[in-house]
């Protein structure tokens, strides 16, 4: 008997239900279990649904015992994005593609509006009443500021001329319309418009031939003209016609034609283009508006006659009160005269106050205003006055000095020096002390012994020394002297007067340098040019006061090589004696 | 007056716009926002009796996805090439734009500035590496745009060589 047989009849020999309930007793499943396991391993679609369900669990169990942490998914992730980028780049790009381009996008729109708006804001900075006048027109009628410059004004415009260096993109030189004052944002506008050409030239165009030939910004239009060494760029407004492009292109040519020197060995000098160039105006075109309906003539004549009869009367008017004004300020200025008032009786003015009779005749002052003496009245009573002036005045009359003596006054002391008789010292001094004002009368320094000097050489050598310890600093390419210099100035000519007076010999004579001091920083050349031009204007300042021509030598000097440096773009000075036959 | 246009050239983030900002508005910014495309101020500087005007063209930074456009270096005076010494691959990317300025602007000065100096302490680029830049015959200068450190200087310097 084989084992099969065997089988068979161990099968045959125990009931089915006997075998069922046997299963039951060993496993513990019924045969519904165990047909349901039996189908889960026979069907791996299944399996892997049940066991989906378990997953994340058994993760979540994982985390929380510790056995996995986020760094060792974090280089497991890492790890399969690399290799995913590694072997096909694409793939990811497409992934994260639309997140991506919006925020370019968006950065990069929000640069380029940055950039143009400042542009806009740069073009647009020009005042002028009439502008000012528009733009509000624009704020209140929420209409473009644009539509109403040109429904006032303009057909259309050239407002600005722009010439720029065209690999450097630095301005060369630049022409607006009278309108526009402030245009010191011209150097940025350049670059930043050779900035927009390059990008737009590298971004979009890949034809090197075809050339970027406007530019649209808020509410300009560019007009662009190239040449090989220089743009045009012409800020337009309204309705252009097609000719401004021709126009714009004999520029450019002229232009190249007649700098080519300067445009192929530009260094950044644009002087030679603000100095010399005519073409760039040429450019600054407009068509007016034509003013629409005519008013009669008639009318108009008489509306003028009736303003300019209104206006004559008003400027009358105005006038006579300024020169009035003008007049009681001087008279209120004058020593010895106090105005109280004044009143306007029958068209007569009648000025009221207190004048001492030593000021004169006061009525030149209202004649020389152009007043007639019976339109206004001076009502003044007399008085004596004890200011300064008056009184030592008062006391010269009263007095008589000789011309050897000097009177001052200081408080209420009258001061007398010089030399005079005794005669009228005594007579002198039993009158003083009637004079108002005066209380004590000081003639010590009258007839009295020299007192020893200081030398006159040791006095012009303490000149010298002034002299040659002042110094003026200026700015660049510039000399004037405001109003602090000024004093220095004052003083210093002074001095240089009386030193240039004196001689020490026979032999020698004063002279004195006038150093310009500059620096070896920079281009040497230009430096020297620019202060010996300093050191000769400084001279003609002081030729212009009077000093003699032959005393003054303009020098150049390096800060670098002097002992005792004076600050760069200052001048000071130096006193010589020289040999006359030198000069 | 005398014109120069001016580039500052660098890897991204090294501090190109900071020091522009602090040369030309004196301040300073730690937030990060990184140029797009060019921006350009200008400043005007005196040196003994010549004034020059610099045009400043702060120029993106350089990385994998936008490369300097070499049109932008065109016509330049001079250049910065700025490097952060607080990362040290900024150095070879400094080096190669470098090496494209000069193809672009070859009669243009160059000065390498190694900026962040107030973070010295944490400096990648090595004295060594500076010490070879000089021995190229490159005028190297240590900046903080943060702290205002030879920052005049810098722009100074670079304005003496282009109008000797
Ligand atoms: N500590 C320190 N930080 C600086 C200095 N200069 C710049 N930074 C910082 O570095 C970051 C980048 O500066 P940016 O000036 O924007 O750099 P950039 O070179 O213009 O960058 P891109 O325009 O992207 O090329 C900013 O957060 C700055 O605050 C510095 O001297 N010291
Ligand atoms: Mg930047």
């Amino acid at each position: 008997m084989t084992e099969k047989d065997y089988k068979n009849n161990l099968y045959s020999s125990i009931s089915h239900g006997q075998l069922t309930e046997l299963r039951k007793a060993i496993t513990g499943l019924d045969s519904e279990d165990l047909q349901r396991l039996n189908r889960l391993i026979q069907d791996p679609e299944h399996f892997s649904v049940e066991i989906s369900q378990l997953l994340p669990l058994s993760i979540k169990k994982m985390f929380e015992r510790g056995e996995v942490d986020e760094e060792h998914l974090r280089k497991f992730v890492e790890q399969v994005l690399h290799q995913s980028v590694k072997s096909d780049p694409g793939v990811m790009a497409t992934i994260l593609f639309p997140i991506m381009m919006p925020a370019i996008r968006k950065a990069v729109a929000d640069d380029i509006k940055r950039m143009v708006e400042s542009l806009n804001t740069s073009l647009e900075h020009g005042f002028s009443p009439k502008r000012i006048g528009w733009r509000m027109q624009a704020l209140f009628s929420g209409r473009k500021y644009a539509e109403i410059v040109l429904s006032n004004a303009y057909v259309f415009k050239v407002s600005q001329v722009f010439l720029i260096h065209r690999t450097t993109g630095l301005l060369l030189n630049q022409v607006q319309e009278a309108e526009i004052k402030d245009a010191r944002d011209a150097d940025l506008v350049s670059s930043m418009l050779s900035a927009i050409k390059d990008f737009v030239q590298d971004s979009f165009r890949r034809d090197s031939e075809e050339n970027l030939d406007s530019i649209k910004v808020g509410n300009f239009n560019i007009w662009i003209e190239q040449g090989p060494y220089a743009i045009i760029a012409a800020i337009v407004e309204g309705n252009v016609p097609g000719s401004l492009r021709l126009i714009l292109k004999e520029a450019i040519e002229a232009i190249h034609v007649n700098f080519s020197y300067e445009l192929e060995h530009f260094q950044g000098n644009t002087e030679a283009f603000v100095l010399k160039d005519r073409f760039l105006r040429t450019c600054l075109l407009n068509e007016k508006k034509e003013a629409k309906k005519k008013k009669p003539l008639i009318i108009l004549i008489l509306a003028a006659l009736l303003l300019g009869v209104l206006g004559f009367w008003t400027y009358m008017q105005v006038e006579f009160k300024l020169r009035f004004n003008q007049m009681l300020d001087e008279l209120e200025a004058t020593k010895g005269v106090a105005v109280t008032g004044t009143e306007k009786e029958n068209g007569v003015y009648s000025i009221t106050g207190l004048y001492d009779p030593l000021v004169g005749n006061l009525n030149n002052v209202v004649k020389q205003h152009g007043f007639d003496l019976h339109d206004v009245k001076l009502n003044l009573e007399p008085m004596i006055s004890l200011d300064y002036d008056l009184v030592l005045l008062r006391a010269r009359r009263v007095l008589m000095p000789p011309e050897t003596i000097d009177l001052s006054l200081k408080r209420d002391t009258l001061i007398a020096e010089g030399a005079a008789n005794n005669e009228w010292l005594e007579r002198a001094a039993s009158l003083v002390l009637h004079l108002p004002g005066i209380y004590f009368f000081d003639i010590t320094k009258v007839n009295e012994e020299k007192i020893p000097q200081t030398p006159a050489r040791q006095q012009v050598e303490n000149r010298i020394l002034a002299i040659e310890n002042y110094y003026f600093v200026f700015k660049i390419n510039e000399v004037k002297l405001d109003s602090l210099q000024k004093i220095d100035f004052d003083i210093l000519i002074n001095e240089a007067k009386s030193v240039l007076n004196f001689r020490f010999d026979q032999d020698s004579v004063p002279v004195i340098e006038v150093y310009s001091h500059t620096s070896r920083n920079g281009q040497i050349d230009a430096n020297k040019n620019a202060a010996r031009l300093r050191a000769e204007k400084f001279v003609d300042l002081m030729l212009h006061e009077g000093l003699p021509i032959e005393t003054l030598v303009p020098k150049v000097i390096f800060v670098e090589d002097e002992k005792v440096p004076f600050p760069v773009r200052s001048v000071s000075f130096k006193v010589k004696y020289v040999n006359p036959a030198a000069l | 007056m005398i014109k120069k246009k001016v580039c500052m050239l660098g890897a991204f983030a090294v501090g190109k716009t900071s020091l522009v900002q602090r040369f030309v508005n004196s301040i300073f910014s730690v937030k990060y926002q990184t140029t797009i495309g060019v921006k350009i101020d200008q400043k005007m500087i005196s040196l003994g009796e010549t004034e020059v005007n610099l045009l400043l063209w702060d120029i993106h930074g350089e990385d994998d996805f936008q490369k300097v456009k070499a049109t932008y270096v065109m016509g330049a005076s001079g250049y910065f090439i700025v490097m952060d010494g607080t990362r040290n691959e900024t150095y070879q990317v400094g080096l190669e734009l470098e090496k494209l300025a000069r193809t672009a602007a070859p009669q243009a000065k160059c000065v390498i500035l190694i900026n962040k100096s107030d973070l010295i302490s944490d400096w990648e680029i090595t004295p060594g590496q500076i010490a070879r830049l000089m021995n190229d015959g490159f005028k190297v200068i240590q900046t903080s745009a943060k702290d205002n450190l030879a920052v005049e200087t810098a722009f100074t310097e670079l304005t003496r060589m282009m109008i000797k």
